[in-house]
């Protein structure tokens, strides 16, 4: 019996129950779809991040307390704070580092913020300098930012995120000139509000709009009210180098300069470059592709054991056709052959339907507002052939039973059946 | 007629178990068939005759005893060769027709064909079924013919390979007298003038009759063996009665005369 023969008997059969053959597809059909669809906006929100942390900023390297670990992500978080403003301030100073641009720093505190009116919003306060607006590229909706003066003089003065301003002042130019109250735990003071931060939106790092930016020298006298003897902790400083290709380069000086600072022969801080966090994040966002793909997969595996279920009845209600068979001359692995391409020419329908209706799907999600939040949705061909070939996979593994069931049949008993 | 042996068989038994007991369907059968007979295998249900159809079939095997057919031991063989067996020198009629639900009949006498590979298949299904008769019943499926027309193509089936022996399980045992006597009318000019040796299982004297050997099966055992003295004639000529019949029944007969030289004989 030649495959041809075979492929004729299939779809005969197939079509004789059309209904039951599309009911025995539809898992499949729905598995592959979610496959090809989870992987694409898998894709798409890994394409997000990464957009995401380019746009924090370019040529970036950003140094944290704790020592380095591998793979870019740390072990552990809450690391010893050792980096400090005047670490950052002797990586930028002329003759600290060479091919830096700008440097920032950054700490971040839990704080309560009070409008006079009194609405209060509980939220993050990043103490920071007067390049933080270049180095996070991050331009300002109004007013002004921090000058050097500012932090020199450790000004009560604060920039909010455009979240905040919308909330507790309903514009981003309201604020300007307002006085807010920041208090942390019993100690807090009055800012004047100079300027307000554009938005951002949702970042891999959390919602920057919620934020509000103080000068550091004023959260650590005001606020924080501790100095250690080496200066003013900070959690993150930022490094701007002028060319990217520059990067090893001023990593390993600013790595030698805070050593000496810190005279320690063990890093006790960690340099990251832009590069290595977006590979980190990617790396978590490849995890959540993989993730939902799998429970995708699962329903792949349940429309196999569909199709599994309904090969079966099909091999039980045709036992005396596999009879007739059987006596004018067919062989058990012609049987075989007979339902194993029934199942996989199913599986193959069910597949190449579930794939357009996944491609579907992704091109109606991409770019679209679910849950407030856009989708975007990249297919690659690799996914829909993959799911493709683990269609036909699913055909030869969940058919083979059945047509192994069909092939034993004795010939007279299956003559027999009624 | 020559006397080639087409079937011979030799102390057949087929025995099961049954708990602690072994219960013997055939008991040592011994059976010499020449090509070109008609024999009608006759017997009481639970004589064991079924069984020896089955395994004259090849749809079984003996517990032990020799099956010679044509001339090779078939009682153990593997399965694959079996079936090409089946495929190549048997040819099956059965009771209860066997036809595959929602094939045309052209369909369902090129099944074989597709088991053996052929190539010119659908010439072939197209002459065999000229043979029975039913030139112009081509393209029906079963459930638009009737009993009598089904059982032709199931013949047409078991014929298209050319088999050596064309097995009959009761071919006529689902049909009324009239349809029988077509039927048997049919057999008995396959027999005499295509010369295919035919094996026919029936309870009926008077359809046993029309072969020329009887052979009586009794518990597991052959009981009686004989020639048909006195031949009769399937009566298709009665079915000449109707109008509608009457053109079937004639053109059947007109057309195997008239395909018998160019088919040739087994």
């Amino acid at each position: 019996m030649s495959f041809i023969d075979s492929l004729r008997v299939a779809i005969d059969s197939l079509s004789a129950h059309l209904l039951r053959t599309v009911l025995a597809m539809l898992g499949l059909i729905i598995g592959v779809g979610a496959v090809i669809t989870l992987l694409a906006v898998g894709r798409g929100s890994q394409d997000d991040v990464q957009r995401n942390i380019r746009s924090l900023g370019v040529n970036l390297l950003t140094v944290r307390p704790g020592a380095p670990s591998t793979g870019g992500i740390r072990a552990a978080a809450g690391s010893r704070p050792t980096l400090t403003y005047e670490d950052a301030q002797a990586i930028a100073a002329p003759g600290g580092v060479d091919n830096v641009g700008a440097v920032s720093v950054e700490q971040n505190i839990g704080i309560q913020i009070v409008v006079p009116g009194g609405s209060n919003f509980a939220t993050q306060a990043i103490g920071t300098d007067e390049f933080y607006s270049i180095v996070r590229n991050t331009p300002l909706a109004s007013g002004e930012f921090f000058y050097e003066d500012h932090l020199r003089t450790n000004a009560m003065v604060v920039v909010l995120g455009s979240n905040i301003a919308q909330t507790l002042f309903g514009s981003l130019d309201a604020p300007i000139g307002q006085q807010v109250r920041l208090s942390l735990g019993r100690t807090g003071a009055t800012f004047t509000v100079i300027g307000v931060m554009s938005s951002r939106g949702g970042t891999a790092l959390g919602n920057l709009d919620d934020r509000v930016l103080v000068p550091i020298t004023t959260m650590s006298r005001t606020l924080v009210r501790f100095r250690a003897p080496t200066g003013i902790f900070v959690s993150t400083i930022n490094v701007q180098t002028t060319h990217p290709d520059t990067m090893p380069l001023v990593a390993e000086s600013i790595g030698a300069l805070l050593r000496e600072r810190h005279k320690v022969t063990e890093d006790d801080f960690q340099v990251q470059s832009q590069q290595d966090a977006m590979e980190a994040a990617a790396g978590v966002a490849r995890t959540q592709s993989v993730l939902l793909g799998s429970i995708a997969g699962i329903s792949l595996v349940v429309g196999g054991i569909g199709i599994m279920n309904t090969m079966l009845v099909s091999v039980t209600e045709r036992t005396r056709e596999i009879g007739i068979r059987r006596a004018v001359g067919a062989r058990q692995r012609d049987i075989l052959m007979q339902f194993l391409v029934e199942a996989i020419l199913v599986c193959c329908v069910g597949g190449l339907l579930g794939a357009a209706t996944g491609i579907g799907l992704s091109m109606a999600v991409n770019g679209r507002e679910i849950l407030g939040q856009t989708m975007h949705a990249r297919l690659t061909p690799d996914a829909v052939i993959l799911s493709l070939l683990v269609s036909i996979g699913i055909g030869i593994f969940f058919g083979f039973y059945p047509a192994a069931r069909a092939a034993r049949l004795r010939p007279i008993e299956a003559l027999r059946y009624e | 007629m020559n006397c080639k042996t087409i079937i011979r068989v030799r102390d057949l038994t087929k025995s099961y178990r049954l708990g602690d007991e072994t219960v013997y369907a055939l008991a040592g059968v011994s059976l010499d068939v020449a090509e070109g007979e008609f024999v009608a295998i006759m017997g009481a249900s639970g004589s064991g005759k079924s069984t020896l159809m089955n395994i004259l079939g090849c749809l079984d095997r003996p517990s032990s005893g020799v099956y010679e057919l044509d001339g090779v031991d078939v009682s153990s063989m593997a399965d694959d060769d079996l079936s090409t067996v089946r495929n190549q020198k048997l040819g099956f009629v059965f009771q209860s027709y066997n036809l595959l639900p929602r094939m045309r009949a052209v369909e369902q006498v090129m099944v074989p064909l597709i088991y053996s590979n052929a190539l010119d298949r659908e010439a072939r299904a197209i002459e065999a079924l000229t043979r029975v008769g039913l030139e112009s019943r081509i393209h029906h499926r079963p459930t638009e013919m009737s009993g009598g027309q089904q059982q032709r193509v199931a013949i047409a089936r078991a014929l298209v390979t050319n088999p050596s022996v064309l097995l009959a399980d009761e071919p006529t045992g689902n049909l009324d007298s009239r349809v029988s006597e077509e039927i048997l009318a049919l057999l008995q000019r396959l027999n005499e003038e295509f010369g295919v040796t035919i094996m026919m299982v029936t309870h009926e004297s008077d359809i046993a009759e029309c072969a020329t050997r009887t052979v009586q099966i009794g518990d597991g055992r052959v009981v009686g063996d004989h020639p048909v003295e006195a031949r009769r004639r399937a009566r298709h000529e009665v079915a000449v009665a109707p109008p509608r019949a009457s053109a079937d029944a004639t053109s059947s007969v007109g057309t195997i005369t008239a395909a018998a030289p160019a088919a040739g004989s087994v």
